[in-house]
């Protein structure tokens, strides 16, 4: 190298609060370990009842007739409501320009990701027999069989793959700068290591030029705007799984959208909850912050107003319309056997949520991931209540019965949140949970904003890896 | 100029953006070619840095259309005109346009991704650092430029750190 060196280097500057953000990327932490080694554990517990589901077929669980929808699907439009948290929130944010969203929208997309391996992980489980799975693909299988493309178990298909794609994307394109930011640091401390290695190989070359950033600005706001219609889709989709029969209380114009808010709502708790963990377990007080709690808090009444506006109509409808069938599973869910439950998903998902966070106290991080956990088990609530209420009270009468979930389904359902975590753990010991270009570039605009008509704005720097 | 002058590349690190506009604001004045500046940063920086040679350009937007038409004839096909095989059921018609918009999606979210990846030259498997790469990382400007060695005094002089390295 022939070159002169004007200035030997850079002063070592104080430490700033991204050390908090990179912390858990520069080596073993005992929580994340510790995190890591339990989600595992119930990982663990997954594949044991999942093998011996398959083992000794799909009879281990409690689904029999007229009950061939349990456990599994409803907690597949669970997982597939909970996914909604992330992109569909961060797209609607960044197309809106919420300058609250920066330290939001990793951690939340990360969620509709993991949520989404999750939550397409079920219909395999519930197939009992996952090997033949490709039949449902369009591709020339052995028995010659084609997907039939009327059906909406179809649709879900392409839906799920286009949301998983479009979010896995989207949750990428975003990383390559900080990738390249933390390529740059571990090639300047330790050039041979494997993090060094790893991020060389994730940065994918990235350098930071006018043009990059230009193309990548340009790309996530058309993925944004893309992402918005298909999480729609996909949500709608699912509930036409249950609309397009004419099971009582299942065949309902208003599902989709009754579905969607739903998933929202159910998304918004997840990632209240998420984001507290993450602020207490990483020390992230500063990013996220009780601002981004409180407005985030505000978000998530207006979705509990919604989805309680939706609730009503729904019932209100079925009530006037007296209809027998659906009386009959109505009566279930008002004074029935279901009604513990739905009285519970009503105290859960309209009462804690509204009297909690009307109050700025209630939107506090600490009381708002409370709520948002109320909100996730009511949310389940909702799913089990739809899902199994109207099978155990069929329009067929002679068909009627009842389920009771076996031990194997029980397993599955409590590991499935474990695979969750452990896919969440394993993301937060390579990849900054908050954005920390996105961070920085939202300071410069704010001193920008502050420095117009006094002086320039000045970019904060960071420490250096010694 | 010379062969040697001709050969180097001149790098200079800056901490603040009026450096980099006074530095920038000099160098015009100079003989450096405004294709061969680059400024690179840890976020993106405003336009009016640029030199007035250096338009950006994105076709993310034209190509996700054009993704999205593709995707859109191509669940259209698989769903309608896919090779007749057993058991195939008959198409009616309100679920093609679902999955005709899942096509259309799929298609332009793909396109989007490919063409963003494209524009940046990316991916770039043999990527070798420049010299200042981690002063990027740490939230600083860097500026480099073809040009000539005694013109490190003139432009760059609110610089933190310079560099001069034969060109690639």
């Amino acid at each position: 190298m022939s070159g002169q060196i004007h200035s030997s280097g850079i002063k070592p500057t104080e430490q700033t609060p991204e050390s908090q953000l990179l912390k858990p990327l520069g080596g073993p932490q005992p929580g994340l370990i510790l995190g890591s080694l339990v989600t595992g554990a119930l990982v663990a517990l997954l594949f044991y009842c999942w093998g011996y589901q398959i083992r000794y077929d799909i009879g281990v669980t409690g689904l029999s007739r007229p009950n061939f929808w349990g456990f599994y699907i409803t907690n597949f439009v669970f997982w597939i409501g909970i996914s909604h948290a992330g992109t569909l929130i961060s797209a609607i944010l960044r197309v809106t320009g919420a300058e609250w969203r920066r330290p939001v929208t990793r951690c939340a997309e990360a969620i509709t990701v993991f949520a989404l391996c999750v939550g397409g992980l079920l219909p395999l489980i519930h197939l009992g027999r996952p090997w033949l799975f490709y039949y449902m693909m369009p591709i020339p299988s052995r028995n010659l069989l084609w997907p039939n493309f009327n059906s909406p178990l179809v649709w879900d298909i392409l839906a799920i793959t286009t949301y998983l794609t479009g979010s896995v994307l989207y949750l990428a394109l975003p990383l390559l700068p900080d990738f390249a930011i933390l390529r740059d640091r571990n090639l300047r401390s330790n050039p041979s290591g494997f993090r060094a290695r790893l991020y060389s190989l994730l940065a994918a070359g990235w350098r930071g030029t006018p043009q990059q950033w230009h193309s990548l600005e340009q790309g996530i706001r058309v993925m944004a705007i893309i992402i918005i219609p298909v999480a729609v889709s996909v949500h709608t989709i699912v509930s036409w799984d249950f609309a397009m029969t004419l099971q009582p209380m299942w065949h309902s114009t208003i599902f989709g959208p009754y579905f969607v808010v739903g998933a929202i709502y159910s998304g918004i708790a997840m990632l209240l909850v998420t984001m507290y963990i993450l602020r207490r377990g990483l020390g992230l007080q500063q990013y996220l912050s009780d601002a981004v709690f409180n407005n985030l808090s505000l978000l998530f009444i207006a979705m509990a107003l919604i989805w309680a506006y939706f609730t009503f109509a729904e019932h209100l409808t079925v009530f006037y319309g007296n209809e027998h069938a659906e009386m009959a599973v109505y009566n279930e869910r008002i004074s029935g056997q279901f009604a513990p439950y739905f009285w519970t998903m009503i105290v859960l998902n309209i009462a804690v949520p509204v009297f909690v966070l009307a109050f700025r106290a209630g939107r506090k991080p600490l009381a708002s991931a409370l709520v948002g956990i109320g909100v996730i088990i009511g949310m389940w609530l909702e799913r089990y209540i739809i899902v199994v209420g109207t099978l155990s009270v069929p329009r067929l009468a002679y068909t009627s019965g009842g389920y009771q979930p076996s031990w194997v389904e029980i397993g599955i359902m409590i590991s499935l949140f474990g695979l969750f975590g452990f896919l969440y753990f394993m993301f937060l010991q390579f990849a900054p949970i908050v954005s920390i270009w996105e961070v920085r570039e939202g300071e410069h605009i704010a001193h920008l904003g502050k420095a117009i008509g006094t002086s320039e704005p000045m970019l904060r720097t960071m420490p250096e890896e010694s | 100029m010379t062969k040697k002058q001709q050969a180097t590349r001149l790098y200079a690190v800056f901490e603040e953006l009026p450096q980099v506009r006074r530095a920038l604001k000099h160098l015009g004045t100079d003989n450096a070619e405004p294709n061969n500046l680059e400024i690179r940063s840890m976020i993106p920086l405003s336009e009016d840095l640029m030199p007035d040679a250096t338009e950006l350009r994105s076709r993310v937007p034209l190509l996700a259309i054009l993704g999205g038409i593709l995707g859109g004839f191509g669940a259209y096909f698989l769903g309608t005109h896919a090779p007749t095989i057993g058991s195939q059921a008959t198409m009616s018609g309100p679920p093609v346009a679902i999955f005709i918009f899942e096509g259309v999606a799929l298609g332009a979210v793909l396109f989007s991704f490919a063409t963003v990846l494209t524009e940046c030259g990316m991916p770039r498997l043999r990527w070798k650092p420049d010299p200042f790469d981690h002063h990027i990382a740490a939230g600083r400007i860097v500026v480099s430029v073809d040009t000539t060695e005694d013109a490190i005094n003139d432009w760059a002089a609110d610089a933190m750190a310079t560099e001069v390295l034969p060109r690639d």
